[in-house]
């Protein structure tokens, strides 16, 4: 046995043990304890700031009197609407102007510098012009919330689009493929791990999305309650509510990801 | 129908420039209903990019290509190609890879079960049907590249190195299946290749292609048998052959080769 083929396998068996660390139990393990820390955390010193910071418990106790007969589910139900609709918005959206901008270079030069201005403006500084044009009702929050969460699906999905590589091109050419069964064949399949990895950041950036769009814009929904704790100085309902959203936020995530591993088990069976 | 004793292909003086780089210069070549014509040639001498030309994926400046008498300005559906990255979508497992072009052509299903079976046997893939192209060795996906050209039963089978990203033990075995696989059901098979030994083992005849820009620097007939067993390579009409064609392409450049050298690169006044 040669000291290479020894370095080797030592190497072989570090990797197996690694690749165990994402085996469920020690991850799951992992995740509980950082929870844990981070509660501790906030537990220790949630009352050394004064009365706009209350300690975990306080705030867990606030959530369940919320939950229980407060304001707090009604409030959901209203803002996952807006939530769905717009995250659905995004997506469609997202997807369809992305493989526009990709796909078809005289549409790409006439609207894609768009893109990239509408990224970079913070959507706060457009809510006064979308009130005047479009007032407040549910259909400007959810443009509020859709400029806000599109991007990532929309930039991913045109450059996914814009990389595929000419080996792919080349074989459905060579085979004979149509337009329509190239999109159908090398497009959609090549493009939606990017579009995954956008929709996936969307999810988060929709529940902001949400509650920006129903702070600015007449409010309404978690936002309201939100809004009241603020004014009331009620720090507790306020960290309730958004421990509430990061909660929901974390498991809509994590569905996405369950989501895109069914998707994609053509890329995650060789470690899963 | 064209008399069966002309050639399946014929390259009649074949001129490629890439604005003011010369790639190919007057190639003419043949390829007979039942022949193997290798071209060898060094990396970068331009004979990918004719066998490319033949395929339909690039076009010629100057210059014919003919296959059974019709002029190739687009991929034929008689013509196959094997590629040097092997083309493999990674998001269809090996089976519906090998099914890719029938599945384009909308044959009917049972036809498509029966003639992708038959040629996954004939490539030695039993078993591997539902892996992904990441699950397998690059010997393994090469034949599955095979196979997806051999399942169309093409008139013209194009090789662009295929073997030339394998491990060598494993191209060696390769190219005695693809030798036995060929002896089966002979057909027209244009096979590129860097490899001296590969051009002779393969060819009936060898095409050295050659030069800035490239051109047909010598054509050698490749009298060995068939079937070409692995004695073959020890044999002194085997080694004979290897040297002359080393010679083409390595010896001192004829009269004609160093006149040629100037018109490498053409002057930009000469071309629009």
């Amino acid at each position: 046995m040669t000291a290479v083929a020894a370095a080797s396998a030592s190497l072989s068996r570090r990797l197996a043990r690694l690749r165990s660390v994402h085996a469920g139990p020690i991850r799951l393990a992992c995740y509980a304890t950082s929870l844990v820390l981070l509660f501790a955390a906030w537990q220790a010193f949630g009352d050394s700031f004064g009365v706009l910071f209350v300690p975990f418990t306080a705030t867990v106790r606030a959530l369940w009197a919320m939950l229980d007969r407060g304001p707090l589910l009604g409030a959901l139900w209203v803002s996952g609407e807006l939530y769905l609709v717009s995250l659905a918005l995004s997506i469609v959206i997202g997807i369809a102007i992305g493989l526009a901008l990709a796909r078809f270079r005289l549409i790409a030069a006439a609207f894609e510098p768009y893109v990239f201005i509408l990224y970079a403006t913070p959507t706060i500084s457009l809510v006064p012009f979308i009130s005047v044009i479009c007032g407040f009702g549910f259909w400007p929050k959810v443009l509020v919330s859709v400029l806000i969460s599109i991007f990532p699906i929309l930039i991913g999905v045109m450059e996914g689009a814009r990389s595929i590589p000419n080996q792919h091109l080349d074989v459905a050419a060579m085979f004979g493929s149509s337009e329509g069964q190239l999109w159908r064949d090398v497009v959609v399949p090549y493009v939606t791990p990017h579009a995954m990895t956008g929709i996936k950041q969307s999810i988060a950036l929709a529940m902001a999305g949400t509650l920006v769009g129903e702070f600015f814009l007449n409010p309404d929904g978690l936002a309201a309650v939100l809004l009241e704790g603020t004014t009331t100085l009620d720090s507790a309902s306020v960290l309730a509510v958004t421990l509430f959203v990061a909660a929901i936020a974390v498991l809509l995530v994590s569905v996405g990801e369950l989501i895109e591993r069914r998707l994609l088990r053509w890329r995650h069976s060789a470690i899963g | 129908m064209p008399p069966s004793d002309d050639p399946r292909l014929v390259v009649d003086n074949a001129s490629l420039h890439y604005g003011a780089l010369d790639v190919l210069a007057d190639v003419s070549l043949t390829v007979q209903s039942r022949e193997i014509v290798s071209i060898v040639g060094p990396s970068g001498c331009g004979k990918t990019t004719l066998l490319r030309c033949v395929g339909g994926l690039n076009q010629l400046n100057g210059g014919e290509i003919r296959i059974d008498g019709q002029r190739v300005e687009k991929p034929l559906p008689m013509v196959s190609m094997v590629f040097q990255h092997f083309g493999l979508f990674p998001w269809r497992n090996m089976w519906s890879n090998i099914a890719y072009g029938l599945m384009l052509r909308r044959t009917p299903k049972a036809e498509i079960a029966r003639r992708v079976d038959a040629a996954i046997e004939m490539v030695g893939l039993k078993g591997f049907e539902k892996s992904y192209p990441h699950q397998l060795s690059g010997g393994m996906q090469q034949r599955a590249g095979l196979a997806r050209a051999l399942v169309m039963e093409p008139k013209l089978l194009l090789m662009d190195e295929p073997f030339s990203a394998i491990d060598a033990q494993t191209r060696e075995q390769l190219q005695f299946e693809l030798l036995r696989i060929w002896d089966r059901r002979p057909t027209a098979m244009m096979f590129v290749t860097h490899s001296i030994d590969e051009a002779v083992l393969m060819g009936d005849r060898v095409v050295v292609l050659a030069g800035r820009p490239a051109h047909v620097r010598a054509l050698r007939r490749v009298d060995l048998p068939r079937p070409r067993e692995r004695s073959v390579v020890t044999s002194p009409e085997f080694l004979n052959l290897r040297e002359q064609v080393w010679h083409d392409l390595f010896g001192q450049p004829t009269d004609g080769e160093t006149a040629s050298r100037g018109r490498g690169v053409r002057s930009a006044a000469g071309r629009k």
